[in-house]
């Protein structure tokens, strides 16, 4: 059998990097939202008000509890049913499915990433910062969250090339991600090789920057702890 | 002359859960006066501190500051810790801030003080704590007495009426000890009232104008310096002292 | 005197030798395992073929597959190929019929060997599996595509769907028709699922305004007890026109396949054979009737 590399790589090329817009596109969004909430999230986990703290506990074990893979389909196949049930009618987009899919179940694990890494502030910063006479809120905001923040850089980091790379469980709700296209050209072209030795080196190009980026910005980070 | 009092203490207790910290302590604290409280560890000295400036919630008991019970509930704690404020054992500088943004920071945001004028204070504050060169410089780079004497600075720089220190050169290198008690002594010279939790039984023996040895959640015995030190009555005060100042004398 | 006696019964034994010859039938092929012969039902003579399946019972060779011929909860055989196959050899007084689970790759070789008697699954009538030795019956039905939409929809012809959404499963047959369909300005939008159940859910759901498929992919959907509620695009022609499906059988039983054809087309004229089609919840478009479905098998 007769590998094209060659001809793969002109067809299937552009429509790939077509895709990879929509890629970038779901994870920066998805991102920054899982960021937003996951923030939102430890917050509230940590506060003193316990009806808040077990609802969201609940929450966050039911979302990583549950493969991610499942609350997008129920996201972009149940819910709008759901909603029709109730007498509304709803439309969710394949990729706005992905986003808030994405969005949420990144949130909860950065939410135990956050939340850790506030506890994990000196309490001692805590009470000088009270003792000056600083609301607690006040040096939450001031004293604890930055640091906590800049030391989940790391970690959110590998999150990210996670997501870039878990984008292509999307194929199954249809959203136009590279693994899609790469499965169309190859059930017409029957190129199987090629095809996905082709969206392979894809990811591999985009995750394999980023991981160096992740790693100098972890040297950069320990260097200002010492 | 009688001073204005500033604490009136009555009736104190503090649990942590089923273990009793402080058992009933009653106490008077006036205005300029230098009160060191000395005592085995264990005895309460840093709860009953921090129950000063509300760090601990009483159990049961009063604490009233020039009048006002601030152990009453819904009291507004972080007003008040803007007049009495607190030293560490283990400085807590703010790491990721540097030594003049420690100092400024308190009285920017919470006085409103302007920038230029709270540097300014700053750099004044500094200097009296012989630091003057290091406004730039970040925690991490500083030594131990280093780190607390700013932290001396960032407490005097919100213009406190009280200065509680918990054990403040408990965590030192001992030749590091003597200027941040230097810095101690110019502070109380100034008539600052000043409440310090320490070992250092030759500091409280020279500087304080009062002792109080605590022992087992109660207060054991107080007194003046001489009159502790010299002429201790309470059997528990005179055995605490024998093994203390045998330790300081190697 | 014992000469001519001898050369009598001689006589008579080989004038009733070629009488008796003379009236049975041209033997049936080496294949045949039927015992006997001419042994004849009341409706008239039938192939020895015929006769021995009555006798020893017929096998279908099959590959479990949804809607053609596969097993339900009970584990019965059921299936549109099925009930077809079972119609009619119960009308041939065959009535002892089993099924044989054999990979689709492997089914032709089954039938030369004999293991089985015919071949069932939509196998497309082409001519060369008749080079590999397979006669077909007459065109059993149509396999080609067909429209879903909601029962609810307002779509009633194929101009309609020019502003709409269709989903479609990658890599199927129906995915490049929906591609021309795309780029030909047919239908608005087309959306990637990678299975058949999907693109129906999007439909459903909404997701998708319609979906394009193969009609036998489409039919477990449309039960009544589906709760899809999806119907067919009655008015959509469908664009695979040569897909024509029958029952494979050994090239040495013409007589045989013609037997079944009889009745295969008896059941096309009165409607049983739509009734089958109905009973599975077929697209109408799969009927092929007499005139056009006779199977012109390769000269033997």
């Amino acid at each position: 059998m007769a590998l094209n590399f060659g001809d793969a790589f002109v067809n299937l090329m552009p429509k790939l990097m077509s895709s990879l817009l929509v890629v970038l596109q779901i994870t920066a969004l998805a991102f920054i939202l899982a960021f937003v909430l996951g923030f939102l999230i430890a917050l509230g986990r940590l506060s003193s008000k316990k009806a808040l703290n077990a609802i969201l506990l609940v929450i966050v074990e039911f979302i990583r509890g549950t493969p991610l893979l499942v609350q997008c389909f129920y996201i972009y196949f149940v819910f709008p049913a759901l909603f029709k049930l109730m007498g509304m009618s709803i439309s969710i987009s394949a990729v706005t499915a992905g986003i808030l899919g994405f969005g949420l179940n990144y949130a909860c694990y950065m939410s135990e990433v956050i939340r850790s890494a506030i506890l994990a502030v000196d309490h001692g910063q805590v009470e000088a910062g009270l003792a000056l006479g600083f609301k607690k809120s006040h040096v939450m905001l001031r004293f604890v969250i930055p640091p906590a923040v800049r030391n989940s850089i790391p970690v959110f980091g590998n999150y990210l090339i996670t997501m870039i790379k878990d984008t292509s469980i999307l194929a199954s709700i249809s959203v136009a991600e590279m693994l899609l296209v790469t499965k169309n050209y190859a059930a017409k072209t029957f190129q199987t090789i090629e095809a996905y030795t082709l969206l392979a080196l894809l990811y591999l190009i985009i995750s394999l920057p980023l991981s160096q980026v992740v790693r100098i910005l972890e040297k950069k980070l320990n260097h200002a702890k010492r | 002359m009688e001073e204005q009092v500033v604490f009136e203490i009555k009736n104190l207790k503090k649990n942590f859960g089923e273990l009793q910290v402080l058992r009933d302590i009653n106490m008077e604290i006036r205005k300029g006066e230098v009160v060191c409280i000395i005592g085995p560890s264990g005895s309460g000295k840093s709860t009953f501190l921090r129950c000063l400036n509300l760090l601990e919630t009483a159990t049961d008991g009063q604490i009233l500051y020039e009048g006002a019970d601030i152990t009453a509930p819904k009291f507004a704690a972080h007003e008040y810790r803007r007049k009495v404020g607190m030293v560490f054992q283990r400085f807590n500088l703010f790491l990721n801030k540097s030594v003049m943004k420690n100092i400024t920071v308190a009285p920017m945001a919470l006085n409103k003080v302007e920038k230029e004028a709270a540097e300014e204070e700053a750099l004044e504050l500094l200097s009296k704590v012989g630091l003057k060169s290091f406004a730039g410089a970040y925690p991490e780079t500083l030594s131990g007495g280093q780190q607390q004497r700013v932290a001396i600075a960032r407490a005097l720089a919100m213009h406190p009426d009280v200065l509680l220190f918990d054990e403040p050169t408990s965590a030192l290198d001992p030749e590091l000890v003597g200027d941040v008690l230097e810095v101690m002594r110019n502070i109380a010279a100034s008539g600052m009232t000043m409440i310090v939790v320490t070992h250092e039984m030759q500091f409280a023996r020279e500087v304080s104008d009062r002792v109080i040895f605590m022992a087992d959640g109660y207060v054991a015995e107080e007194g003046t310096p001489d009159g502790i030190f010299t002429r201790p009555k309470n059997p528990r005060t005179k055995e605490f002292l024998a093994r203390v100042l045998k330790e300081e004398e190697e | 005197m014992k000469k001519k006696f001898l050369g009598m019964m001689l006589t008579a034994v080989m004038t009733v030798t070629l009488c008796a010859c003379g009236s049975s039938e041209p033997a049936a092929d080496s294949t045949d395992t039927g015992s006997g012969d001419a042994a004849s039902v009341s409706d008239g003579t039938v192939s020895e073929t015929l006769a021995g399946y009555r006798e020893n019972g017929f096998v279908i060779g099959a590959d479990l597959f949804a809607p053609y011929i596969y097993e339900d909860e009970a584990g019965e055989m059921i299936g549109v190929d099925y009930d077809i196959l079972v119609a009619v050899l119960n009308e041939l007084g065959i009535e002892n019929i089993e099924v044989k689970p054999t990979a689709y790759e492997s089914v032709i070789l089954e039938l030369n060997n004999g293991n089985v008697d015919c071949t069932c699954d939509g196998m497309y009538i082409t001519e060369e599996r008749m080079n590999q030795g397979v006669y077909f019956s007459d065109v059993c039905y149509y396999e080609n595509d067909c429209i879903l939409i909601r029962a609810d929809s307002d779509i009633t012809s194929e101009d309609d769907l020019r502003d709409k959404k269709m989903a479609v499963c990658t890599g199927s047959v129906a995915a490049d028709l929906a591609d021309a369909m795309l780029a030909d300005g047919k239908i608005a939008a087309l959306d990637y699922y990678t299975s058949n159940d999907l693109t129906f859910q999007a439909v459903s759901t909404g997701q998708a305004d319609c979906v394009l498929c193969d009609c036998f992919a489409a039919a477990p959907a449309m039960g009544e007890d589906s709760n899809l509620n999806l119907k067919y695009l009655d008015s959509y022609t469908p664009q695979l026109e040569d897909a024509v499906a029958g029952f494979g059988f050994r090239a040495s039983e013409k007589e045989f396949v013609a037997e079944f054809n009889a009745v295969l087309n008896e059941m096309k004229e009165d409607g049983r054979l739509q009734a089958i089609f109905d009973k599975w919840n077929m697209s109408s478009t799969v009927f092929c009737g007499v005139e056009e479905g006779h199977t012109k098998n390769l000269a033997q």
